[in-house]
């Protein structure tokens, strides 16, 4: 959310919302559409709230009084949901919801932590809740592999209802948590596998549905979809699945830091022969622009590198500064072709591709002129 | 659970409400700018409809039982009558309840709250309302009858007992009845039939303490009996005869809505801690409304049936003077037996079928209803009987008459 927006809160329900935003470490609260009540009210006094549970988000809405601050803020929870409503105002033995309650009674708009806190207490509750439903499910095999995981940390699940009826389990197992280093920023993220059951289906014949699911940031360092999953074979259970994932997986996240440290020095060397690159994505390592001529023609070149990267060699984009086409856009040129080995030392690698732009800037500078006369 | 099997909200078939009452709630809503809430006053009426097949086995008698809504309270802001996390304040609520006197009379039979540009759900708060709302309503019927059976100061001191004694201290005795029922002990929270007698009392107080903020136990108690007896209006919350129905508007504002306004309207099952939407239906005057005449119930009821008979022997008796209903029953000993004198003339009309059996004929014993049917029939058959018995006696003087007119008229020709 923009901070002009946040300027249209009550200013202490503003703090509030901001610290909900910030989140903490691992969890980070989205907030959408901040709204005013109606077109006339003097303050912006609910919002909706992005609340990360199973690998996706749930919508809680958060409704403050404008004309009342001091009021303690109500939440409106989704229909479907009624039943965790109703659990948490009755039940003391379903839900263990007073720190939630204390929140509200001991509220105090100045606090700005408080609902953050709120929400991570419902939050936990939420979690609380859908793994009893979970527990109460009929499947041999779902009850087999809460049984085996059940002192697992950090274990998510929730009941997928269809027309009503129990359809399928959802679980998000996490596997481990990447502890990367990048000099400016510390990735510490945890990879999660998502395994979907089909309630009521036999054992021996389905395989449920696996995901791997990683968190934004570590998607610039680490693709789960160039991860091949481990077969999985019948009667198995997650449990028994698990090692194996999570030896290929560590693997393949230990390949990727050495990627992404290659990727530096592969940066670092192009100053060589290019001079100081224009732009560098110094954290991941995945971009890099150089600008460069032949004679008086003056182009830019952007290397795209991957995640892979000395197996897959770099992309290259020739942006002309000449160079206009209809739109006004400079023209450009992709090369993904060209001479390349991954076990070319980093030194070698960045002359060979020099080589290459110097023999294909001629090549280049026609194409343009060809763009140029053909608009 | 099984606890709370004996008390059953009231079934309802469905809410109605006149346009009137509807539009004022929103009109009350529009102007006080903001989210707002108030309680809604009714009561419950039956309506048995005979439904007329072909098929005999399909018809019968089919019953419907309608919420009507007939007045309501607006307090103009959010968290009038309850605090932040939804516990009901008796005394605010108190003070809206006296309203109703000026509001249709009836009891509370639920809430609503108007929150803008929000999904029509029930919030936490709210939810949370509602049930504190039932529950309030509950244990007042109960606490009523048990201050009759032992006396106030024995439950009272009971209560004083059961609470703990951190809970004693002014402040924490609303979050201590969150407390006792959620860390505590593992008792279901509402035990209202629980074969101890006295059990009932010793989980009520964790129903209450939390919506009477700033009062120790023993005086709690004392409060609400006294209120009660005072004003002769024991109950703070909805009474157990009625449903507790939530009905929650929202003006959205924002124009690409279909409808500005928007309303739902949902009962609250105690038992099992549901909201169930309810339809609303929208009473306005108009032949589209003929049903709503033939369950009409007047809230000031007509004077008797005699009134109205003392009216005509008074026209019969030619006393000009006196038109109105009232001067006739003023006039006190003489219209009565002039009364007396009309009911025998009555029941004489009605061949000794008393008007008051007539209300035998209604009902859902059957089997009762045929010898009552057939006196009734009988009895119109001896009617139609005498009325033919006059006819023909009509008749036949009449024929005479005509004769002896014509004889008349023929000697009177002759005699010319």
């Amino acid at each position: 959310m923009e901070g002009n927006s946040l300027m249209e809160m009550f200013p202490q329900h503003a703090a509030l919302t901001q610290v909900l935003i910030a989140g903490s470490n691992s969890l980070q609260f989205p907030v959408e559409n901040l709204r005013r009540g109606f077109p006339g009210a003097r303050y912006a006094d609910r919002f909706s709230v992005l609340v990360p549970f199973c690998l996706d988000y749930v919508k809680w809405d958060v409704v403050f009084n404008g004309e009342h601050p001091a009021h303690a803020p109500d939440i409106i929870f989704p229909l479907e949901d009624g039943k965790f409503q109703a659990a948490l105002i009755a039940d003391g033995n379903l839900l263990d919801s007073y720190a939630a309650w204390r929140i509200l009674h001991d509220w105090n708009v100045k606090e700005s932590s408080k609902l953050l806190e709120l929400i991570k207490q419902l939050r936990l509750l939420y979690l609380q809740y859908q793994r009893k439903l979970v527990e109460k499910v009929e499947d041999p095999r779902v009850q087999f592999e809460i049984q085996t995981l059940s002192s697992m940390h950090g274990l998510e699940m929730c009941l997928i209802m269809v027309a009503d009826k129990p359809s399928e389990v959802k679980f998000a197992v996490p596997l481990f948590q990447v502890d990367y280093d990048l000099g400016t920023v510390r990735l510490q993220e945890v990879i999660h596998l998502q395994v979907i059951y089909k309630i009521g289906q036999s054992w021996n014949f389905s395989v449920p549905q696996l995901k791997l699911f990683t968190p934004h940031r570590v998607k610039e360092l680490f693709d789960v979809d160039d991860l091949k999953l481990p077969a999985w074979h019948d009667r198995m259970c997650i449990k028994e699945y698990l090692p194996s994932l999570i030896d290929r997986c560590k693997r393949q996240v230990q390949e990727a830091y050495t990627s992404a440290a290659l990727r530096k020095t592969f940066i670092e060397s192009l100053s060589v022969l290019f001079g100081h690159p224009i732009e560098a994505d110094t954290i991941y390592g995945r971009k890099v622009s150089v600008l460069t001529s032949s004679a008086t023609f003056i182009f830019l070149v952007h290397f795209g590198l991957g995640v892979q990267f000395p197996r897959e060699q770099p992309t290259l984009t020739f942006q002309s500064c000449l160079h206009f086409d209809n739109n006004g856009k400079p023209v450009m040129r992709l090369y993904k072709e060209y001479p390349w080995s991954p076990r070319w030392e980093t030194s070698e690698m960045v002359q060979r591709i020099f080589d290459f732009i110097a023999e294909e800037s001629a090549s280049f500078k026609s194409y343009c002129n060809d763009v140029l006369q053909n608009r | 659970m099984a606890a709370q099997g004996q008390f059953m909200d009231p079934a309802i078939d469905n809410v109605a409400v006149s346009g009137a009452i509807l539009a004022n709630i929103f009109q009350d809503f529009h102007a006080s700018r903001g989210d707002c809430d108030g309680v809604l006053f009714g009561h419950l009426q039956r309506t048995i409809s005979s439904k007329l097949e072909d098929d005999d086995e399909r018809s019968g008698v089919h019953e419907e039982i309608t919420a009507i809504i007939t007045g309501f309270f607006c307090s103009g802001s959010s968290c009038s009558f309850y605090n932040n996390f939804g516990r009901i304040i008796p005394s605010r609520l108190a003070k809206y309840a006296a309203k109703r006197g000026s509001r249709g009379g009836d009891p509370i039979i639920g809430w609503f709250s108007g929150r803008h540009n929000t999904p029509m759900v029930p919030s936490l708060r709210e939810a949370a309302v509602t049930r504190s709302l039932r529950l309030s309503g509950l244990y007042n019927s109960k606490e009523s009858s048990l201050a009759g059976n032992e006396g106030g100061f024995a439950a009272s001191q009971r209560i004083g007992s059961s609470s703990a004694p951190e809970e004693c201290s002014p402040t924490h005795v609303s979050i201590a009845s969150v407390s006792s029922k959620l860390y505590g002990n593992n008792t279901p929270l509402i035990d209202l039939d629980s074969s101890v007698p006295n059990a009932p009392v010793d989980t009520l107080p964790k129903l209450l303490a939390g919506q009477q903020v700033n009062m120790d136990s023993t005086s709690l108690l004392g409060t609400l009996s006294n209120s009660g007896k005072d004003k002769g209006v024991p109950q703070i919350g909805v009474p157990p005869s009625s449903p507790c129905l939530l009905m929650l508007l929202t003006e959205s504002g924002a124009h690409q809505a279909v409808h500005d306004h928007e309303y739902r309207l949902y009962q609250y099952h105690i038992t099992s801690e549901k909201f169930e939407p309810k339809s609303v239906k929208i009473v306005n005057i108009g032949p589209a409304f003929r049903v709503q005449y033939n369950t009409f119930l007047p809230v000031a009821p007509f004077p008797h049936f005699f009134a109205t008979k003392s009216k005509e022997s008074a026209s019969n008796s030619s006393s000009s003077s006196s038109k109105t209903p009232r001067r006739d029953l003023s006039q006190g000993s003489r219209t009565l037996s002039s009364l007396e004198r009309e009911q025998a003339l009555l029941d004489a009309y009605s061949e000794g079928y008393n008007v008051n059996r007539l209300a035998n004929l209604a009902g859902p014993d059957g089997l009762r209803l045929v010898p009552e049917l057939e006196d009734l029939y009988l009895g119109m058959l001896k009617k139609l009987e005498v009325l033919a018995k006059n006819v023909s006696e009509t008749a036949s003087a009449l024929a005479q008459q005509e004769n002896a007119n014509r004889q008349s008229r023929l000697k009177g020709n002759f005699s010319q």
